[in-house]
């Protein structure tokens, strides 16, 4: 699955601990997301999609294999 | 609590288990290291509810979940490989199952090969360990353990 948050993130100017902290998880976790090796529960995706003002299907793009 | 003070208090913990488990040979009272481990086991769970962050986000839980389930699985098996063979030698003495025939005497086992199985497990055990660990640093490094820090 691919995302946007790197993008969003430099958007509103927030550094990967800032988010982190912001959602209640470790910075590595943000960083796992980031690069596509983890993919967040559905309940970590919604809190992003609101931290960010946007839908999840906006920063998560689904990709079949 | 902190982190480190667990881990610390852990090791030390550890350690007087060594101790006991040396007294319960030199005393041949075996009950000493039993009850020594039921107070390190109630001690370890009483000081991890006092530890803050600790139990990690949802990615540390998610590698922590698969690496359990691997864990079981490997166990499992290693455990029907080594115990399986060894019950055939139970098996092989029929006395040891049933209760023995009138005109048989019964079979004793001596302490000694007890305390053989005994390692046996304590060394599957420690195998066990040794899987856990390497599937946690697997999963780790799967699910973003390893990646390079941009910031």
């Amino acid at each position: 699955m691919k995302n946007k948050i790197k993008v969003y993130r430099a958007m509103h100017d927030l550094t990967q601990d800032n988010l982190a902290h912001a959602l209640g998880v470790t910075r590595q976790t943000i960083l796992a997301i980031e690069k596509g090796r983890y993919d967040p529960s559905l309940e970590l995706a919604f809190k992003m999609a609101r931290y960010f003002n946007t839908t999840v299907e906006e920063l998560f793009v689904y990709e079949s294999e | 609590m902190q982190k480190n003070t667990f881990y610390l208090l852990s090791g030390a913990v550890a350690l007087i288990l060594v101790f006991l488990f040396y007294i319960s040979v030199e005393l041949k009272k075996p009950w000493l290291v039993f009850v020594g481990i039921l107070l390190a086991v109630v001690l370890y769970l009483m000081c991890r509810k006092k530890i803050a962050g600790i139990a990690g986000d949802e990615r540390e839980m998610f590698i922590d979940m698969k690496t359990a389930s691997a864990t079981l699985k490997s166990a499992a098996v290693l455990y029907l490989a080594v115990n399986i063979p060894l019950a055939v030698y139970a098996f092989s003495f029929p006395q040891m199952i049933l209760p023995p025939p009138h005109h048989m005497p019964p079979v004793t086992v001596p302490l000694v090969t007890l305390g053989s199985v005994a390692l046996i497990e304590l060394i599957l055990l420690a195998v066990v360990l040794f899987i856990y660990v390497s599937f946690h640093v697997y999963y780790a490094k799967k699910y973003g353990g390893d990646i390079e820090d941009e910031e």
